[in-house]
């Protein structure tokens, strides 16, 4: 850089804030366009964006961040519920409750562990104080404390529960019933929050309830289903919502509800300020069709451009396919900055 | 009361997980994730522990930040108590032997080289993924001044990495 000039002053830290994505839309359009002219620049950018993934490295592990108290042995785990039944005031009446709880706990544990199925691989742990488990609503048995579940399993949770596996974590509310299967959670009523932290999650994760269906990316979202509508707010990531005549897709910090009807909109939000509408896009009817449709959007956003400098988030091989997710970001109308994925394909 | 507490409690865990197991993940960079992993419960149970008294008189992030740095320092208190040999093997693994890795340490000397206030920048960035504005909001500072700082220290970096990059 130095040796290029007065042309590139004030370059640098433009380049790190655009590796920070701190830019907006025609900021970004420049940078990139002047990377494309200056080698000394483009090697900054290249140098700059090779220590954000290493620093990101340090800090961020790959592997998951595990659910508070649930990586413990369930001997500790019963002598942490009776230290809070002990500090709860509605200790006396429970007493007698606990009493047979510790004793079912026990009781299940060691007879889970005398009867462990060899032949049904084990899909993850549900924990909850008590539970029901079953191939269909009518038909299901109690548990008590940490249950292993196999892939198609029922769970109605009667108290606060959470599933755990290698790729996504449930949390149920009580009353919550729903069906797991590993791409797919049927929630037929109650209220659940859902966790993908597996990263690249596969684009066609589906969450459906009996008027809904939601199709997720590396997400974290809460889905209930009460009185016939079907209510999303997400956290994290990004979900697609089939509505009828098209999906409406939710970004983090947006929420929607689905009528009886199939008709959905987009939720009021919690804060005072008014947001602009998340975008519509219209489509086919949307049977069989996954959400990996990332086409670059329609609406009033910039114009994205992605070309060699663009780093990929993501990449995921598909047969002789590569896929590429892109992270970028879109100068909304608002002082309110959206990430969408993007993704392109590649031979 | 007690409901709403656990209620609030787990909204912190949700929001700030990942920043915790952040800081425990760097300030013992060297050890296993499972070390992280230990660590990582108690950080929540000491926290846990105090929450009553909490009432939000420092900043969420502030306060995790120094019960982690804590929980951190009496582990190594106690390890080196009970083994002190055992920092010498430590040294000696041959851990980097990935390019990756070795990158990463170099980087991390880097980090290392930062104060405490700018570490805590890089961690609220890259743990919770908090743009400059988010984070002006969590540390009460404008949004410029973050800016600037993780400006001049990410030009620091890059410059005592010298060759590296």
């Amino acid at each position: 850089m130095d040796d290029t000039g007065k042309k590139c002053s004030g370059m640098e830290d433009r380049i790190i804030l655009y590796v920070d994505g701190e830019l907006s839309a025609p900021e970004r359009l420049e940078v990139e366009s002047h990377l494309k002219s200056c080698d000394a620049c483009r090697k900054l950018h290249e140098s700059y964006a090779k220590l954000d993934r290493a620093a990101s490295a340090v800090f961020v592990s790959d592997r998951r961040v595990p659910p508070v108290g649930l990586e413990k042995p369930v001997a500790s785990r019963i002598s942490e519920l009776i230290g809070n039944f002990f500090l709860s005031p509605r200790f006396a009446f429970q007493a007698a409750a606990l009493a047979a709880f510790i004793l079912a706990a026990i009781v299940f544990y060691r007879g889970h562990i005398a009867t462990e199925p060899s032949s049904v691989a084990v899909f993850g742990r549900f924990t909850c104080r008590e539970f029901h488990i079953g191939s269909e609503p009518a038909a299901m048995a109690s548990y008590y404390g940490v249950g292993e579940i196999a892939e198609g399993a029922t769970i109605r949770a009667v108290e606060n529960g959470t599933f755990s596996s290698e790729k996504f974590n449930v949390t149920f509310k009580p009353g919550a019933l729903a069906k797991l299967e590993s791409g797919k959670i049927s929630l037929a009523g109650g209220s659940i929050d859902i966790d993908y932290f597996k990263k690249p999650a596969p684009a066609n994760f589906e969450i459906s309830t009996p008027n809904a269906r939601i199709f997720i990316r590396g997400t974290k979202l809460k889905v209930s289903y009460f009185d016939s509508v079907t209510a999303v707010s997400v956290a994290e990531g990004r979900v697609a919502v089939m509505k009828k005549g098209g999906e409406l897709v939710l970004g983090a910090g947006d929420g929607a509800t689905v009528k009886k009807d199939g008709e959905a909109e987009i939720s009021p939000k919690k804060e005072t300020r008014a947001e602009p509408p998340v975008s519509v896009i219209p489509k086919a009817p949307a049977a069989d069709r996954p959400v990996t449709a990332y086409e670059e959007p329609t609406a009033e956003a910039a114009v994205i451009k992605i070309d060699e400098t663009t780093q990929p988030v993501a990449i995921e091989k598909k047969g002789n396919e590569k896929v590429l997710d892109y992270e970028v970001d879109i100068d909304s109308m608002d002082d309110r900055v959206k990430k969408l994925f993007f993704r392109k394909k590649q031979r | 009361m007690h409901d709403e507490n656990s209620a609030q409690l787990n909204e912190i865990i949700e929001k700030y997980g990942k920043y915790v197991f952040g800081v425990v993940r760097y300030l013992l960079y060297r050890e296993p994730h499972e070390t992280h992993e230990e660590l990582y419960q108690e950080v929540w149970m000491r926290f846990c522990r105090g929450f009553k008294d909490f009432e939000a008189r420092s900043k969420v992030s502030t306060y995790l930040y120094s019960i982690a740095k804590n929980t951190v320092f009496s582990f190594l208190e106690k390890r080196n108590r009970e083994k002190t040999e055992s920092i010498e093997e430590l040294r000696l693994e041959p851990k980097a032997a990935e390019r990756d890795e070795a990158l990463r340490l170099t980087v991390k000397a880097a980090i290392d080289k930062l104060g405490e206030d700018e570490q805590r920048l890089l961690l609220l960035k890259y743990t919770l993924d908090m743009s400059c504005r988010q984070i002006g909001e969590e540390l009460a500072l404008s949004e410029d001044n973050v800016k600037q700082r993780l400006l001049r220290l990410r030009r620091k970096m890059r410059e005592s990495l010298g060759d590296c990059f």
